[in-house]
């Protein structure tokens, strides 16, 4: 379970983006009488989009539901209070994929092993390039060319300043053009 | 080659990332609510498993800050007891005891015999925290201010003998006991009593050690270099028995500030006739009764008919400005008795029934026979105004063999000190 992870994160518990993810929001919690049934509304409409941001950001579609799943589970226990569940739900999902990037890092480096091409059909070097990139750094360029987010929207996600997306993106964009260009 | 344009880059990033999600297949590999649902449940459970940690912690902090807090009524106050703190203090130990203690004696006795105290130039000050496990915590402290620097040692190298007995079956007085040298004993005792639970003698016990925790020093000399009136050391024949049913062997031994340890011999009418005499405190003549029966010549005796010990003692006059200072700790009921007297003593008056030492000091071994039995009539707040001043100290012991270990032999840190054993004597009839 990657509930509790030690490592500084975005707060979750904080107001997040309302773009993206998709719309429209759910009616805030306290309106719905039957939590269950709005939750499961949530999961359905939810869960497709969240795999497929996880999967770009941890590559594994085991980790990736692991990591989903985890990010429902929070969202769950918070739904009451929590006026945008689906933005919740979504840096929920990108937290729960940075741990097990930084996991994946660190046991990684354990083993001396620096890299891990995909072995994967259809696997290109950009996304060879993007997997090697640090966690944060790929969060954000996956949330800006996937999910379409404003850099506003994904300094929320990320519990960054705006200021420091500009960077994030900057730096990973000139780290894939290094790797293609080689 | 020219670099690739970042909006080429953007596109093609996009693009590769719109392919590799579209592999992804929205069904889920596991029954997803259900999952959701179990990890909700399990992250309760953690959450309430921490809370619980959470709130043990909190009350022990909490605890320890109401006693930090009770122990003085001022930073002053702290600073000043607070500074006299060893700067090494060996571990604390933590004793044992099983749920129904019976009529088991635990005893204990610092295991670090190669322990080195550094003792700061200035008063110190010990607290002691004992565990008793499978019983209600209790936490005894026992603080004392110990002397001005020109007094002690700067180091005192040795055995720092420790001793905790508890006996909750018993009509006594399990002490709490610490002797960091020989010329500053200490105890404190905790004060037990019939049909008191163990919750009810700490607390009487912590509050008298706070009691002497915040006492400045002024009071602490009163209170060690004069006997108050509450003791009553006059002639009772005391009869109390003693509980020796369970004993097989019971050994007797004296022993000695040089550590040497001598059985006393006793028959079925022994009587050991002490003279106590110190300015302050009548003299008395004392019955301890053992329910000995000796085997002849021998430290090793059997339980029997009830052996009367009459006690006699005399000390010598006191020179309260010398500071010096003793205790008397009494360990187990009717088994151990303990007289410890500070460096201090002019003896004037060789007891009458005693042989009188070489150098004209007094038997203060006997003293604290004589003393120690009374031990049995006085409560514990009596007992820590029993302070006794004298030249030397003294053990008498009275244990059974079966657990005669080295946690009862009293061996005299004096040595440690270089102060020449003093010359004692019992006279036996």
């Amino acid at each position: 379970m990657m509930a509790g992870m030690g490592e500084p994160r975005v707060d979750e518990a904080r107001a997040v983006p309302s773009s993206g993810v998709g719309e429209p929001e759910p009616a805030p919690a306290a309106v719905v009488d039957d939590v269950d049934a709005a939750f499961d509304r949530l999961y359905e409409r939810e869960y497709a989009p969240m795999l497929r941001l996880a999967v770009l950001l941890v590559d594994s579609r085991e980790q990736a539901e692991e990591a989903v799943h985890d990010a429902f589970a929070r969202v769950y226990e918070r739904w009451t209070k929590l006026d945008r569940p689906g933005a919740y739900l979504r840096t929920c999902v990108v937290n729960r994929c940075r741990d097990v990037q930084r996991r994946r890092r660190f046991e990684r480096g354990r083993r001396a092993d620096t890299t891990e091409p995909s072995s994967e059909l259809g696997a290109d070097e950009l996304l060879d390039a993007l997997r090697q990139l640090p966690p944060k750094r790929r969060a954000a360029l996956v949330l800006r060319y996937y999910e379409d987010l404003s850099e506003a929207d994904i300094a929320d996600a990320l519990g960054v300043r705006p200021g420091t997306v500009k960077s994030l993106l900057s730096r990973g964009l000139d780290q894939l053009r290094e790797v293609i260009e080689r | 080659m020219s670099p690739v344009p970042t909006d080429e880059l953007e596109r093609r990033l996009g693009s590769v990332l719109a392919e590799r999600a579209a592999t992804v297949t929205d069904a889920p590999t596991i029954d997803g609510r259900a999952d959701v649902r179990r990890r909700v449940a399990q992250r309760a459970r953690h959450r309430r498993a921490v809370r619980a940690v959470v709130v043990v912690v909190a009350l022990a902090l909490l605890a320890a800050g109401l006693g930090l807090a009770r122990r003085g009524d001022g930073a002053k106050h702290d600073e000043r007891v607070v500074s006299g703190v060893y700067t090494t203090v060996p571990p604390l130990p933590r004793l044992a005891l099983p749920s129904h203690v019976g009529s088991t004696d635990l005893n204990w006795l610092w295991p670090g015999t190669q322990e080195v105290l550094t003792l700061r130039p200035a008063k110190t000050y010990l607290r002691l925290d004992v565990v008793l496990s499978d019983l209600p915590l209790a936490t005894i402290r026992a603080g004392h201010v110990v002397g001005p620097v020109q007094s002690m040692p700067a180091v005192v190298q040795g055995h720092p003998a420790f001793s905790v007995t508890v006996r909750p079956c018993c009509e006594q007085f399990p002490a709490l006991y610490w002797k960091p040298d020989a010329h500053h004993v200490a105890g404190l005792h905790l004060d037990w009593r019939p049909g008191d639970t163990l919750a009810e003698a700490t607390q009487r016990t912590v509050t008298l050690a706070d009691q002497l925790v915040t006492m400045d020093e002024d009071a602490w000399w009163h209170l060690v270099s004069r006997p108050t009136a509450t003791v009553d050391f006059g002639p009772t024949g005391h009869t109390e028995k003693v509980p020796f049913a369970a004993l097989t062997d019971v050994a007797v031994r004296l022993g000695f500030p040089d550590g040497r340890s001598i059985p006393l011999d006793f028959d079925s009418s022994a009587e050991v006739q002490l003279v106590l005499d110190v300015p302050g405190y009548p003299t008395g003549t004392f019955h301890l009764r053992t329910g000995l029966t000796p085997l002849g010549n021998s430290s090793i005796v059997k339980p029997s008919d009830p052996m009367a010990v009459r006690v006699r003692g005399t000390l010598g006059e006191y020179q309260p400005t010398q500071k010096g200072f003793g205790s008397i700790v009494w360990l187990d009921h009717g088994l151990a008795v303990r007289l410890s007297f500070g460096p201090a003593i002019v003896p004037q008056t060789a007891g009458t029934t005693s042989t009188v030492a070489s150098h004209g000091r007094l038997p203060t071994e006997q003293a604290a026979l004589a003393v120690a039995n009374q031990l049995t009539t006085l409560s514990a707040s009596e007992w820590q105004s029993l302070w006794l001043p004298s030249a030397v100290r003294t053990d008498v012991v009275v244990l059974p063999a079966v657990r005669a270990t080295p946690c009862f032999d009293w061996a005299c840190p004096l040595q440690f000190l270089g102060v020449p054993a003093p010359h004692t004597t019992t006279t036996t009839r």
